[in-house]
């Protein structure tokens, strides 16, 4: 079944044809929540805070792309969360082995087929991404990472943040602008095809 | 060093990265980029930045994130309100209506203004028009009396109306005119019968009435004419009576003495103008108010009802 007859049935209460749509982006929501809030448990939360709200406000979609239509919601229940964060301030725990030892990452997220050393690079650089993401204030950050991360164009990207085309572009400059600068703290982490030009040598 | 670049040319390099540029643009850029060594290597920065970005993996969902019956409740939110969709299409119509009230009452007063002014500004000119008569058409004190008689518009077009029955010398306009004026002028009935002969002769040679050109010329009116002229009291009290009916802004007036002669001060009875209470103005201030409470009340429904919604979803 086309995209177009599964949001047509969810539209009239089908939660079969809903649930289908889910599976279908249920990746790129959570991709985009974990970039935005920069963590996972935080970003569950929100993609299926996301996917009630869709679910539940489904009658106002009025066609275009469904993709930007759903970013856009689950970057306006990340927003949520960060408020809600910032009225409420607390300590994330950090997922413990049986010693009570820190994990330093969650067993979904350890890929069994790579290698201990491409393992740690990969987490390092991925590290080094997130945090100049997450130092980026919010109207930067949704940009690049809808355009830079989850690779929407100018136009779908101005849809799922509801705002200008030429707002986008002077706000995705500045926001690469200001990551090149985070990213030269990280020179040595990056592997070699990332690092900026001239720090190599 | 970080090469210092304009936001421009972030903006612009950014653009050529995505290749969002016109050609025009590009060829400018690029040549730009060929003679500038710091613009090009904060394009190749930016660059290695967006592939570094754009190469970030992707984080797969480590469940799945499907919805059960028990997650969303009742369904699709139908319109919880339906009704306040209606009070608010209500409230937008009522805030239009006054709007428009609003702008009526401003042309109505203007158009009522306007009209005002046209009468004081006819008012004000009447004085002039009176000199003017007094000099040219009537010696007579009757004309001068009946020109001072008529401060109003009203009043002047009843004088200008006797100009017209006199140049058309049929019977009855013969009759209607020297009693209008015998009677405007107390003592001077004498006067105007003479006078008006005269002018009624001269003007009206009509052969029904037995007159003639020779007569007419002498200014001898014939019997039958004479006997078919009206009494100047009767012409007077018709014109007394089209004053009557017609209300001045300017208060009791008094004939000045030099009209009268001194002899006395006859008073002119005008109708005083009252506070004109607009009944109907008043019914539509009374429905504005009533119309902006409902819509002000109507909208602070809405919000708060909107308002509380939305906080009952967040808190599920």
């Amino acid at each position: 079944m086309e995209e177009i007859d599964l949001i047509r049935y969810a539209q009239k209460g089908d939660l079969d044809a809903f649930n289908r749509l889910v599976l279908m982006y249920q990746d790129l929501v959570y991709n985009q929540a974990v970039r935005v809030l920069g963590e996972e448990e935080a970003a569950q939360d929100a993609t299926q805070e996301a996917f009630i709200s869709t679910f539940r406000n489904l009658r106002n979609y009025r066609g275009g792309s469904f993709r930007a239509w759903l970013l856009r919601i689950v970057t306006n229940a990340c927003y949520d969360e960060l408020r809600r964060r910032r009225r409420r301030p607390s300590t994330p725990l950090e997922p413990q082995d049986e010693d009570g030892e820190d994990i330093e990452s969650p067993h979904w997220l350890v890929d069994p087929g790579e290698r201990p050393d491409d393992r740690i690079e990969r987490n390092e650089l991925e590290a080094a991404l997130q945090h100049c993401l997450n130092g980026l204030p919010l109207e930067f950050r949704e940009i690049v990472i809808l355009v830079d991360v989850q690779g929407l164009d100018y136009a779908e990207a101005a849809q799922a943040a509801g705002k200008p085309l030429g707002t986008i572009k002077s706000r995705l400059a500045r926001a690469r602008d200001r990551l090149r600068d985070c990213l030269k703290g990280f020179g040595e982490l990056l592997p070699l095809e990332y690092r900026l030009k001239g720090e190599d040598k | 060093m970080k090469p210092q670049t304009s936001p421009h040319d972030l903006e612009m390099l950014s653009l050529y990265l995505d290749e969002k540029l016109n050609p025009t643009q590009r060829k400018r850029l690029e040549e730009r980029l060929k003679g500038n060594q710091a613009l090009s290597l904060t394009l190749d920065e930016l660059r290695h930045t967006r592939t570094a970005y754009r190469n970030m993996p992707k984080v797969h969902s480590p469940r799945n994130f499907t919805l059960t019956q028990q997650m969303i409740g009742s369904g699709i939110a139908k319109r919880v309100y339906p009704a306040w969709g209606f009070v608010s299409a209500l409230a937008g119509f009522l805030f239009v209506l006054i709007l428009a009230g609003d702008l009526l009452g401003i042309f109505t007063r203007q158009s009522r203004t306007v009209a005002l002014r046209q009468i004081s500004d006819s008012e004000a000119a009447a004085p002039a028009a009176e000199n003017l008569q007094e000099k040219s058409v009537l010696a007579a004190p009757t004309s001068t009396v009946l020109s001072t008689e008529t401060p109003s518009l009203q009043a002047q077009e009843a004088f200008q109306a006797l100009a017209p029955a006199a140049n058309e010398p049929t019977a009855q306009n013969t009759q209607a005119a020297p009693e209008t004026l015998a009677k405007t002028a107390p003592g001077g009935a004498e006067t105007a019968t003479p006078l008006l002969e005269g002018m009624y002769a001269k003007e009206a040679p009509s052969p029904d009435l037995g007159g003639s050109d020779e007569v007419g010329s002498s200014g001898v009116m014939s019997d039958t004419l004479r006997t078919s002229l009206p009494t100047a009291p009767a012409v007077a009290e018709s014109f007394a009576q089209s004053l009557e009916s017609t209300p001045t802004p300017t208060g009791n007036q008094e004939i000045p003495a030099e009209i009268t002669g001194g002899n006395e001060k006859v008073p002119v009875q005008s109708v005083e103008k009252k506070p004109e209470t607009d009944s109907w103005q008043m019914i539509l201030w009374v429905l504005e108010g009533l119309f902006a409470s409902t819509a002000i009340i109507a909208g602070m429904i809405v919000f708060f009802q909107k308002r509380k919604i939305a906080h009952d979803r967040r808190r599920g």
